[in-house]
């Protein structure tokens, strides 16, 4: 889609092409990628026709927003002037620009179990990107070769940069497989894109893999998909701001079977919260800095010793 | 005798030859080996060795928390006979040239590492470290090695796990790596004999941890000595090109022009300039047709004469740390070979008189380092 900027909100700055955040001013025209957002800390937002919307990621996602945090101003208002077409004249969508997906083994091969761990978190905002982080970061180190993938989410360059600056060879999102933005997706769509994520980065050549699924658990899409991840990796790291969310979180995490091997993310910053936490779950509590120092490359070990 | 495996060292950049040899060791725990100078146990327990059967373990690639349990339990065993191995020769080598035994050395392996990991080795005696020992540390010294925190790469053939694209895979835990447990071995000579921090005359619970560029590089070159070659550390540090200073490979070009000054943590560097020095005058001695040993014993014998001086502590600290000084020692300890010492150090800007400082900037006024480097 191109719009043009009518009022410079809370996004003042939007990625180009390269990830650089240009400065936005009213009257610049500006290309994005229609999708919803699911943001409790940001907006809630709808992709919706019409000629008034809003910009409601800095990585270009647009669409309405409908309600919004306390703490976040209005968002950036754009006034649609069209669809952006190729050169076929036809409107142009992610979808022409996703990666393939690899293909599937032949049913009689059996494959080692992939090095690959899922990061989620118990909120937005409790630390999960910094997690997966520290998890690239200590497998980078021990000479492994890290591949990461956002499982969902709104479409931002933020994380994939994190990703990379901690190490990570290989990089995958959902923008690689066609959506800009993972909210309102049918779970079966987001299911195999999560699957073909991690055959992706096989293929492309790591040998120790995160799938960072977006939000809480509590929220829609990754509530479905948590149910899947022991069925494409080992197990999980939850990320949480306090003990009592890590408790909660392992509970639901054990309700649908899926291996937690460690705690991390906003909590182990107060070693006394650090401290609850482990008494309440009976699990390591691990900060990013302590699975870059190493510890990460323990919990790719059988995940039977940690269930 | 108990017969069992270790790699011995072969000059060539890996782990060495892996072959069988026979130790007068008595399985005395689990984990646990104990030899007349040495004790080696492995502190994260398991069944590791059994006391009636020859300890012939695999290396199993280093084991490692991805190799499965099984392969880590033999990684872990091969790495007891091993660092009981190379402990009991660099203690005989030092014991036949000191014409007396070190103390005994206890060695613990597996240790800091949880819940970081850790793939390196230190030496500690009782006293304030970083980080803090869990043990109640022996007076006499220990070794501490970690349990690994990296993989090593190879080309097809090496050590190691081949991968799918043929490459080897190799989990490097310190006790399978002779280096490191024979420059840890070379901070139990220094300590018993120069005495670096003049620990002898501090209470024994209070010991100073910390090692000079001196006790860093002696440890350095006793290892190179004891593996056959300048490039200690080929193993675990081919990625670092051979002119980086983290290479730590012993070579003419390190001079005192390189010398770093302060206590900023550079010890393990400024340490290399008199390894190399130590190096390259050996290389010359073994050229003009000496004995390899009569070297060796004049560098212990200088070590034990540095730290038989019992002055004021803060005197002798500072005495200590001065290359000049042990230098002065070594050509005191053997006038034969003093004349060759003498020419292959000044060669590295060491001199016999001057504080380290003089000498480095003596060495930089009449180096031009970029053509040197």
């Amino acid at each position: 889609m191109v719009a043009e900027v009518t009022r410079v909100g809370a996004h003042e700055r939007l990625e180009d092409a390269y990830g650089r955040k240009a400065r936005l001013h009213k009257g610049d025209l500006v290309v994005g990628a229609c999708g919803n957002r699911y943001a409790t800390d940001f907006y809630e937002g709808y992709h919706r026709p019409g000629p008034s919307t809003h910009l409601l990621t800095a990585g270009g996602v647009i669409g309405t927003a409908v309600s919004w945090h306390t703490n976040c101003p209005v968002p950036t208002e754009l006034e649609v002037l069209g669809p952006l077409t190729g050169e076929d004249a036809r409107p142009m969508s992610l979808e022409h620009f996703a990666r393939p997906r690899p293909p599937s083994p032949p049913e009689d091969v059996v494959r080692p179990n992939p090095l690959a761990l899922a990061v989620v978190g118990s909120s937005m905002n409790s630390g999960k990107t910094t997690t997966a982080a520290g998890l690239i970061s200590g497998w980078a180190r021990t000479g492994l070769i890290p591949g990461a993938a956002k499982v969902t989410g709104s479409g931002s360059g933020k994380d994939r940069w994190t990703y990379i600056d901690a190490g990570a060879r290989h990089v995958v999102d959902f923008l690689d497989f066609g959506m800009s933005s993972t909210f309102g997706y049918p779970t079966d769509r987001l299911l195999s894109t999560m699957r073909a994520m991690r055959d992706a980065l096989l293929q492309d050549g790591a040998n120790a893999i995160v799938l960072e699924i977006a939000d809480g658990l509590l929220q829609e899409e990754t509530r479905l998909l948590v149910k899947y991840l022991p069925t494409v990796c080992s197990g999980t790291v939850l990320a949480v701001g306090d003990a009592l969310a890590a408790l909660a979180g392992v509970d639901l995490l054990k309700e649908s079977g899926v291996p937690v091997v460690a705690i991390s993310g906003l909590v182990t910053a107060s070693p006394l919260a650090a401290r609850e936490t482990a008494a309440v779950t009976g699990l390591p509590v691990l900060s990013p800095a302590t699975l870059a120092a190493g510890a990460a490359l323990d919990l790719l070990t059988d995940p039977v010793s940690h269930t | 005798m108990i017969r069992v495996a270790a790699y011995l060292p072969d000059g060539r950049t890996g782990p060495g030859r892996l072959a069988e040899v026979e130790l007068e060791a008595t399985v005395t725990g689990p984990a646990e080996l104990t030899l007349p100078q040495l004790t080696v146990r492995d502190e994260r327990g398991g069944e590791l060795l059994d006391p009636t059967g020859p300890l012939v373990h695999d290396p199993a690639a280093g084991g490692g928390p991805l190799a499965g349990a099984a392969a880590d339990q033999q990684a872990r065993a091969f790495g007891i006979t091993n660092t009981a191995y190379h402990i009991h020769r660099a203690l005989h080598f030092a014991t036949r040239l000191l014409g007396q035994p070190l103390p005994h050395l206890l060695v613990r392996i597996g240790v800091h590492n949880a819940p970081k990991r850790w793939g390196g080795g230190h030496y500690r005696l009782p006293g304030a470290a970083t980080p803090a020992e869990p043990y109640d540390i022996a007076p006499t010294g220990e070794i501490h090695l970690g349990g690994g925190r990296t993989f090593l790469h190879g080309p097809a053939g090496a050590a190691g796990v081949a991968g799918p694209d043929g490459a080897a895979r190799y989990f490097h835990v310190p006790a399978h790596n002779a280096s490191i447990i024979y420059h840890e071995v070379g901070h139990h000579i220094c300590r018993h004999t120069a005495d670096f921090r003049v620990n002898r005359s501090r209470p024994q619970g209070e010991q100073h941890n910390g090692k000079v560029a001196l006790d860093e590089g002696t440890a350095d070159f006793l290892a190179a000595v004891l593996l056959g070659t300048p490039d200690i550390y080929g193993w675990h540090r081919g990625h670092i090109p051979q002119w980086d200073p983290r290479r730590r490979r012993l070579d003419p070009r390190w001079t005192m022009a390189y010398l770093r000054p302060g206590n900023g943590g550079q010890a393990h560097a400024n340490g290399t300039i008199w390894a190399s020095a130590l190096w390259s005058a050996r290389e010359r001695v073994l050229t003009e047709g000496g004995n390899p040993d009569e070297f060796d014993r004049m560098l212990l014998n200088g070590l034990t004469r540095l730290g038989a001086c019992e002055g004021p502590v803060a005197e002798e600290r500072d005495r200590r740390n001065r290359f000049s000084e042990l230098l002065r020692e070594l050509a005191s300890a053997d006038a034969t070979l003093a004349p060759t010492l003498l020419a292959a150090m000044a060669d590295h800007g060491i001199l016999p008189e001057g504080r380290n400082a003089d000498l480095r900037e003596r060495m930089q006024a009449g180096t031009d380092t970029a053509v040197v480097t």
